[in-house]
């Protein structure tokens, strides 16, 4: 038996879905976090059930919206055998006006009634047994989050549900009805101002909510690093160590260890970036910061949408990409993507660290966030560009405000897993790959590196970077920085025997110039594979590459001339 | 009538027609911004924030526009 679950955004599709089957699929309480059809299977009384969870969506009609369209096609073309319609009891004469698209499909539905907690906290009550009446279909009432009314549920699914009674071709007239039927079932109480009206005064204050954005965004960077940081130094050690226990074998602790383990010791920062966005979103924040930032993201001819991406961009720049699925306006989302790898993905840091110690000690936390900074401005202002010339014309912009909730550390873990997961598959593939392909290159055919297959690549491509004084060891670092910019300092350590060695090889001004180039020049092969993914485009995936090289060689010339002067 | 984009922080009024193509109408129909709704603008800063049957909205300026909404004083719901 096959159910196919429709809905609002935000009603707890998801969360019904894992009360019903067990299930652990990711719930979010941010408009639009299912944008795929997820599918559960569950057993009711020995009975076979398929759960497909579409995404959000507030009608049927829009042929515009990519959720909309997926849910539609979806009904038309797989006819399910059950439609389980999640109804937010909160605000139903909206989320009827869908149930009534719905019956024009002609397949059996189930009315779930879900939020009845929430609803009775704003004073509203909802008859569902004359609800059920008046549609002519079951229509049960239930919590998602704390199990009420799912046995209930269960047992009506099992029924097979009803078509209903009522008929409304027009939209017009679907409006009327689905008014008509919520004032006959609804009873409202009038309430004292929430909490969340009142978190929301302050949130979206002219003068206080920008502060208060950049006060959570500090908070957020704080616990990424500091509360990570023994972690970190944990993970560095055992690396250490593995790699000592298996000197035997240099393949293995030169290239695979050494590899991997450079990155995997960033798994903590990423996965305490997710969880601190994690718990601002579930807590529904996020949306008000959307509003909050709306202004200034359209500035640069983005919209509030975009905030989101590019501040998961500083952990990495992978599910950032995917994350900007939620914007609806395409034009907006292509260009969110296209900028995205500017952002400074926490792979960038060791980097900055390295040069920053090396060249400008005493001064390194101003140098590292002056990185940080140009990535951010080169992103607004590539989107700024690419809006006026390439992506022209005004996007439409409508989000609904999801109401406050306490983030439960369920929908915390499952929510940050899902995103360092994309991290973690690119330690486990593309890196691991890559670690024994460098130490292959660097020790044959003579284990002196200079002579290596790695050393005539780095010979070869030096003079392309001889303006900005980058020696063959920088460039080879630099290319193989392709595949991860991680690899860039793991690349020094092999060449150099020690990184922190550069210090003999270049000027403060060169320095700069490098940092600059591997902050902006070309983003990481998990990247591209998103940026492919999601904009479902080889042309706009080569023009992120050669754009990105583009800029950064140019930036990085004048810092590396302008830097000559000054210091 | 003036658009919605055009209302001050904190006032009201009746929404009364949508106008431009029909996905900005389709869109804002199925998300319950209808004719004879009333409307709260609760913040108007580059996006406004509204009001609507008691659900928050964040409106682009560019959508906001398209809204005309009625803000005379003997506005009734039609
Ligand atoms: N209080 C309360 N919260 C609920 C209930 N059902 C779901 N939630 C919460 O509502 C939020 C949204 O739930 P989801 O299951 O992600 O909603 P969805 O309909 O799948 O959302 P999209 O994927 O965006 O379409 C989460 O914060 C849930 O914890 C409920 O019955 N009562």
């Amino acid at each position: 038996m096959k159910v196919a679950m429709v809905g609002n955004p935000n009603v707890g599709k998801t969360a019904l879905l894992n009360a019903i089957t067990g299930g652990d699929f990711i719930i979010g309480n941010f408009p639009g976090t299912t944008v795929e059809k997820k599918e559960g299977k569950g057993k009711i009384d020995g009975v076979e059930v398929e759960f497909i969870d579409l995404p959000g969506t507030y009608g049927l009609e829009d042929v515009s919206s990519p959720d909309e369209k997926i849910a539609r096609d979806y009904i038309l073309n797989e006819k399910p055998d059950l439609i389980l319609n999640v109804v937010d009891a909160s605000n139903l004469e909206r989320n009827l006006y869908l149930t009534l698209q719905l019956m024009e499909f002609g397949r059996p539905i189930i009315v779930a009634l879900n939020l009845v907690d929430e609803a009775k906290k704003k004073g509203i009550e909802i008859d569902s047994e004359k609800l059920g009446k008046i549609l002519g279909m079951p229509v049960v009432e239930t919590v998602a989050v704390e199990n009420i009314g799912v046995d209930e549920l269960k047992r009506k699914i099992l029924e097979g549900g009803k078509k209903g009674i009522i008929h409304v071709k027009t939209l017009e007239e679907r409006i009327e009805k689905a008014e008509e039927i919520a004032r006959k079932v609804t009873k409202k109480k009038v309430v004292a101002k929430s909490v969340g009206d009142m978190l929301d005064e302050v949130f979206t204050d002219k003068y206080l909510g920008i502060p208060i954005f950049f006060a959570f965004m500090w908070m957020a960077f704080r616990f990424t690093y500091d509360v990570a940081s023994p972690l970190v130094t944990l993970i560095d050690l055992v690396i250490t160590q593995l790699s000592e226990l298996f000197s035997a074998y240099p393949v293995i602790s030169d290239g695979v260890i050494t590899g991997v383990g450079s990155v995997l010791v960033f798994v903590p920062n990423i996965a305490f970036l997710f969880i601190a966005l994690a718990i601002l979103e579930l807590s529904g924040y996020m949306a008000r910061a959307v509003f909050i930032m709306d202004k200034t993201m359209e500035r640069f001819g983005l919209n509030g949408r975009s905030v989101v991406p590019l501040i998961m961009g500083f952990g990495c720049n992978v599910p950032a990409i995917m994350a900007a699925r939620a914007i609806e306006d395409k034009n907006a989302r292509i260009v969110t993507i296209l900028v995205n790898p500017f952002i400074s993905c926490s792979a960038r840091l060791p980097i900055y660290v390295l040069f920053a110690g090396a060249f400008f000690a005493g001064m390194e936390s101003a140098v590292i966030m002056a990185m940080y900074l140009l990535g951010v401005l080169v992103a607004l202002f590539s989107a700024l560009l690419l809006r006026k010339f390439v992506f022209k014309g005004e996007g439409q912009f409508i989000m609904e405000f999801p109401s406050y909730r306490f983030p439960r550390l369920k929908d915390v873990w499952l929510l940050t897993w899902n995103r360092t997961k994309h991290f973690l598959q690119k330690a486990g593939t593309v890196i691991f790959a890559m670690s024994i392909v460098i130490w292959f290159l660097t020790n044959y055919p003579s284990s002196e590196i200079r002579y290596s297959y790695a050393g005539m690549l780095g010979y070869f491509i030096q003079p392309i970077f001889a303006p900005m004084g980058w020696g063959w060891e920088l460039s080879l670092a630099l290319i193989m920085g392709f595949v991860a910019k991680e690899v860039v300092v793991e690349t020094l350590g092999i060449v150099l025997g020690n990184p922190a060695a550069i210090a003999g090889l270049l000027t403060p001004a060169q320095a700069l110039g490098f940092m600059v180039f591997t902050l902006l020049y070309m983003p990481c092969l998990a990247t591209l594979a998103a940026i492919k993914a999601e904009t479902e485009s080889w042309k706009w995936t080569i023009f992120a590459v050669s754009y990105g090289i583009l800029i950064a060689y140019t930036l990085a010339f004048i810092v590396t001339a302008l830097g000559g002067l000054i210091f | 009538m003036v658009p919605l984009a055009l209302m001050k922080e904190g006032s009201k009024g009746v929404v009364r027609e949508i106008v431009g193509g029909r996905g900005a109408y389709v869109k804002l129909q199925e998300m319950g911004i209808t004719r004879g709704k009333e409307i709260k603008v609760l913040r108007s800063s580059g996006a406004l924030l509204v009001a609507v049957n008691g659900t928050k909205f964040v409106v682009g300026r560019g959508l906001a526009m398209k809204v005309m909404v009625d803000v005379s004083k003997d506005r009734e719901k039609s």
